[in-house]
């Protein structure tokens, strides 16, 4: 069946086309009775204006495309939410696609949202998108990084200061006598693993007697921290770490599940643990959880209102907001109580 | 700064628009000499074929609109990462809208995917919207209803069964001994939610003990909604406590299990029995590991996604339901009462 066309509009209703067309862009320039008579045949037949065509004129849609790393961490859901609340208030919508921190995908999404013509995209980017975010920009389409500082500033961002959360989380784990410590994440060339694992590095490493190992993993999912804990427990308890800076919530969810669940390890007791981002279930946890908490939502509104003054104002420069993570002490790096 | 058209390309390359048409549409049509020099102008250019434009030629597009009820909640990051594994091997990419239980929002996406042309539409429906999806149809856009039944057979759809996942649970609860019953969930007109707690009521109607079941409404089914529910049940004189809580789905059961063991005393399983629905990966490790019903939410996507791409295929294929079984998951919360 093909769909009707602005001509099938016009032919019924005895019109030009171009009468159509002003009725649906410009209807002060049509007589009443022509408006009436086009509106009645457009009910009659069902036919909707097709977006494709009009943005090809506008140049520009009202959505917003949203590149997340994982839509299956709350962090990312609680960020889309800021941003699509924010959007709402500008009559934006915004469409999510998941890169699942693989660059094909996000390269899919890219191309997808551009030949959309999308008013803009907001990336938590996995590879390396910067040559192709300029050529987007290029032609018209601006682009903000979440959760991610721009590595030359040449985007503007919104993020956390994740080198400082890796400080505050290591800091926090020498503060309750840990010494022996675990950094549990990956892949490393996500920017937000390698810049909290550098601010843990640098704090173990001014303390006297501290070390830090690293449990890579491919993934931050709960089943990767289930791996590293179940990991953990093969060990001779004497080889075994006394705390774990888990790069994400995720992780050290899935780290709780293997130690306290699977196996008989205490939290805090044996092993103390904080995870990163402070999503809603980390406090319910059976031991709840110590996190490092980003202000997730703050961070997809304030990106989208970027995104929209550079939309409109294109010669703006780039600007970098940075939020400071904060410290959030639950029962999971309480003081050993033997 | 306007983007680079197809005429800037012919210009550049000294032939015709149609040739440059033809070498990305129909290369063999050209000579070899007009490809290259065709493809060093679009490389020189930047040139980005724009799909609004193709698409307004070919009527089909590579992506997949997918409007969700609350993608904050795990169960649907799952039936998502389920449709886009199978995506993938499709080459087809999914655009992810979140109503937010929200009519508005829901009528937008709808909207939205409509005039991007897609290929098709996975919904998870607020309320009946056949008539809607119906215009879609007409106008070559499938649709497939994801963890709902339509009931009248007008579309396919893939789910579970509702009625008998909340007779399962209200069984499960009496079996372990509890007599007055609880149902928290809501709103009603959200068919998963009324559903269950029909379910739940058979159960009551065929059990030889004399059960009570209350009905506890909430606004939607998130966490705080929970906790709040949880917290308007402490607040009652202790004799008027359920002692079986049945929440329409884990996000509920969490914000309760919030609220009553923020209470201090050891409250489930003891003194209140408590079984959530959809068997998220945090239920497993919550303050008290939650009993639940596990849909098989990545089948629940891949499938759906898979009778999307066949009805897409071919229209004239008759709607089909497929409805999953769900299963009962014990854990902690429901342990019978010593």
């Amino acid at each position: 069946m093909s769909t009707t066309s602005i001509r099938d509009v016009a032919e019924r209703a005895g019109v030009s086309v171009g009468t159509v067309s002003n009725v649906l862009n410009n209807p002060s320039k049509v007589s009443p009775k022509s408006v009436a008579r086009v509106l009645a045949v457009i009910e009659e037949l069902g036919y909707v204006r097709n977006d494709a065509a009009r943005q090809l004129r506008a140049g520009r849609s009202t959505t917003i495309g949203l590149i997340v790393l994982d839509v299956r961490n709350p962090f990312f859901t609680d960020l889309a939410r800021g941003a699509e609340d924010e959007a709402s208030r500008h009559s934006l919508s915004v469409i999510l696609g998941n890169s699942d921190e693989d660059s094909a995908r996000e390269a899919a999404y890219l191309d997808l949202f551009e030949e959309q013509r999308v008013h803009g995209i907001l990336i938590s980017p996995y590879g390396d998108v910067g040559p192709r975010l300029a050529r987007l920009r290029s032609r018209g389409t601006p682009a903000v990084l979440v959760d991610r500082v721009s590595d030359d500033e040449h985007f503007s961002s919104v993020s956390v200061d994740d080198v400082a959360g890796g400080r505050l989380a290591a800091r926090h784990l020498l503060d309750t006598g840990r010494r022996r410590i675990a950094f549990a994440g990956g892949p490393f060339d996500i920017r937000q693993v390698s810049d909290r694992y550098a601010g843990a590095r640098a704090v173990v490493d001014a303390a006297p007697g501290a070390t830090l190992e690293v449990i890579e993993l491919s993934a931050l999912s709960v089943l990767e921290g289930r791996r590293a804990g179940e990991a953990l427990l093969a060990r001779p308890a004497d080889q075994r770490p006394d705390a774990v800076f888990a790069a994400n919530d995720l992780v050290a969810m899935g780290l709780l599940q293997a130690l306290v669940m699977q196996g008989s390890m205490r939290v805090p007791d044996d092993i103390a643990l904080i995870g990163f981002d402070d999503i809603d279930f980390a406090s319910a946890a059976v031991v709840p959880l110590s996190s490092v908490r980003q202000p997730s939502q703050l961070i997809g509104r304030t990106a989208v209102q970027l995104l929209i003054e550079e939309a409109a104002d294109p010669a703006l420069s780039p600007r970098q907001v940075v939020f400071q993570p904060e410290l959030v002490v639950r029962a999971s790096t309480g003081s050993p109580s033997a | 700064m306007a983007a680079t058209s197809i005429r800037d390309v012919a210009r550049l390359a000294g032939v015709s628009v149609g040739t440059v048409s033809n070498v990305l549409n129909r290369p063999g049509e050209v000579s070899a000499d007009s490809v290259t020099r065709v493809h060093r102008a679009i490389e020189q250019l930047g040139y980005r074929r724009n799909d609004a434009a193709r698409q307004l030629r070919a009527g089909t597009s590579s992506s997949v609109g997918f409007v969700v009820l609350d993608g904050q909640n795990p169960f649907f990051s799952e039936v998502v990462r389920g449709a886009e594994d199978e995506a993938s091997k499709n080459g087809i990419a999914i655009l992810l809208g979140n109503t937010d239980e929200d009519l508005v929002r829901e009528r937008m996406y709808l909207d939205l995917f409509e005039e991007q042309r897609v290929r098709g539409v996975l919904i998870s429906p607020y309320r009946d919207i056949s008539p809607r999806l119906e215009q879609l149809r007409a106008r070559n856009i499938p649709a497939v209803l994801v963890d709902r039944f339509s009931g009248d057979g007008r579309f396919s759809s893939v789910s579970v069964d509702n009625v008998v996942g909340g007779r399962m649970a209200a069984e499960h609860l009496i079996a372990s001994g509890r007599r007055r019953l609880a149902f928290v969930g809501g709103p009603f007109d959200v068919r998963q939610v009324s559903d269950r707690l029909a379910g739940s009521r058979v159960a009551i109607e065929q059990s030889p003990f004399e059960v009570g079941i209350e009905v506890v409404a909430t606004a939607a089914l998130t966490v705080d909604e929970g906790l709040a529910a949880g917290m308007r049940i402490l607040g009652r004189p202790e004799r008027d406590w359920p002692d079986g809580v049945f929440a329409a789905n884990d996000l509920l059961a969490l914000g309760l299990l919030q609220a009553f063991v923020g209470s201090g005393r050891l409250l489930v399983p003891q003194r209140i029995a408590l079984i959530g629905f959809d068997d998220i990966a945090f239920a497993r490790a919550a303050a008290v590991p939650l009993s639940s019903m596990r849909q098989p939410s990545r089948t629940i996507g891949a499938t759906a996604l898979r009778v999307l791409i066949e009805e897409a295929d071919d229209p004239g294929l008759i709607p089909r339901q497929t409805v999953f079984q769900p299963e009962l998951v014990v854990r902690e919360s429901t342990r019978q009462s010593a």
